[in-house]
């Protein structure tokens, strides 16, 4: 399926006859940057596929009131975001007492999770990613694997470009303290 | 000595022969090159005996190979502190002046943080690189299968309102969670299926968003019971949405304690207290109230 414009997409939602068909045309489009967005926030498939699944039905409950002041993809990745972040929230309050036991024990399950079939290096930059702060994992994550630019990582995170750069420069900076980079 | 004298006969013969000039008149060759001696002569500057030393002055190297041949003959260590001496006077122009915003750079600073850039780039663009390629993994299927879940739900939705507007199929670990729950459910005859709309909440009162629980059978929800080892103290209540079977309460409800925790086999039935049990109403407030966090700033 070719891909459709944003803009035919949320015109047809708009209109009761075709919203179900230009709903599965977004859902095509966009599912697997979403996914992997949040793959990438949660480390495993289940709570992944979880988060997205809220995410689009979230996007499904809200399209109608989008005003358009931001891109549709920055949009909902802001929507993926946030609802990955609440969802370590909730594990975190559920589960752990702290944030550090959270990513530390997202970046055990890493070995564990049969859907990871890195290699020794690519498990080591996953780790390391794992031992950031949340922001700066975050911007680290759009900036270095999806390639999103500042501008956009701007509006989906609500934060200045300039704080964003700083993030991503003092997450590489400890990426290569982890790696020993001197 | 007259400009006059310049000219004898032979030679005034000779510009005679001399022809197609602009102002038609020439002038000897060498001509206004011992004009300005002469002339310093004539007013007594110099004398005739001084020429000779003018002319070595003024052109001491008019031969190059005059100039190397003297150098040459310098000792060697004048050479050198000759040659130290041309490099350390030379001080190259900054590119950037070092006092514009009041801070100083060491020397080389540029120089030094343009290979760092380059080096950080490739080591960055090494990881990036290898990381990026198939780091993680999903079964081939997982995205028409995922599409479809969303899109049973978001047509769910459209239907209907209320509670039912956040239905999702839950994963493995939180079927895990409601196994016990839904395992003694069967066993009071709560169910006649598995495909149910079921509201879970635990002993605080907390509901959590309904579950559909589909394509799922007893046998597969005991499995995931024997290997989920839940806390001892994870009571969970649940309240039927739809009406059960055996009974036709809408809002039948019932906490258990965990049953197959390896330190706790009991099990307990009783009726929470009435503060605790939310009507249908509050269940449907508390979701659409959970259902919008599109605006948090949590970020």
């Amino acid at each position: 399926m070719s891909a459709i414009d944003d803009k035919e997409i949320l015109e047809g939602f708009r209109n009761e006859k075709t919203k179900n068909r230009c709903f599965e045309q977004l859902i095509d489009k966009y599912q697997r940057r979403i996914y992997w967005h949040v793959r990438k926030i949660v480390i495993a498939h289940d709570d992944a596929d979880d988060v997205v699944q809220n995410t689009f039905i979230k996007v499904w409950s809200s399209l109608d009131g989008f005003r358009e002041d931001s891109k549709l993809f920055t949009w909902m990745y802001r929507i993926a975001t946030n609802e990955a972040i609440n969802f370590l929230n909730k594990k975190k309050a559920n589960l752990y007492n702290d944030w550090e036991t959270v990513e530390y024990s997202l970046s055990e399950s890493l070995a564990d999770d049969p859907y990871f079939n890195g290699n020794d290096i690519q498990m080591k930059l996953q780790q390391a990613i794992l031992t950031l702060p949340e922001k700066q994992r975050l911007v680290f994550n759009m900036k270095y694997f999806d390639e999103v630019k500042y501008e956009d990582m701007s509006e989906i995170l609500g934060t200045s470009v300039g704080a964003l750069k700083a993030s991503y420069f003092h997450a590489v900076k400890k990426i290569e303290k982890y790696f020993g980079v001197s | 000595m007259s400009h006059i004298s310049l000219y004898n006969d032979n030679e005034d013969q000779k510009l005679k022969s001399l022809a197609g000039t602009e102002s038609g008149f020439v002038v000897p060759d060498g001509y206004f090159e011992e004009l300005p001696i002469s002339i310093k002569i004539q007013l007594g500057e110099i004398s005739e005996l001084d020429i000779t030393s003018i002319e070595k002055h003024e052109y001491p190297f008019s031969n190059p190979t005059d100039y190397f041949e003297q150098l040459k003959s310098l000792p060697n260590k004048i050479r050198d502190q000759s040659r130290i001496q041309h490099e350390e006077s030379f001080e190259p122009t900054p590119l950037i002046p070092t006092n514009e915003t009041g801070f100083d750079l060491p020397d080389g600073y540029f120089g030094q943080a343009r290979y760092h850039i380059i080096d950080e780039t490739s080591h960055h663009k090494n990881i990036a690189d290898k990381g990026k390629e198939n780091t993680f993994n999903v079964d081939e299927n997982y995205f028409e299968k995922s599409k479809k879940h969303i899109l049973a739900q978001t047509t769910e939705q459209n239907k209907t309102t209320g509670y039912r507007s956040i239905i999702r199929k839950p994963n493995l670990k939180t079927l895990m969670r409601y196994a016990a729950v839904i395992t003694i459910a069967f066993g009071l005859g709560y169910f006649s299926h598995t495909k149910q709309n079921i509201v879970v909440y635990n002993n605080n009162g907390q509901l959590s968003k309904p579950v559909i629980i589909e394509d799922i059978t007893y046998e597969e929800l005991q499995a995931a019971l024997f290997d989920e080892d839940l806390d001892n103290d994870d009571l969970i209540e649940i309240a039927t949405m739809q009406t059960p079977v055996a009974n036709n309460s809408t809002n039948k409800k019932t906490i258990i304690n965990n049953t197959n925790s390896p330190n706790n086999k009991k099990q307990k039935n009783y009726t929470p207290s009435p503060d605790k049990t939310p009507t249908q109403q509050q269940i449907e407030q508390y979701i659409l109230d959970n259902n919008d966090d599109l605006n948090s700033d949590e970020l």
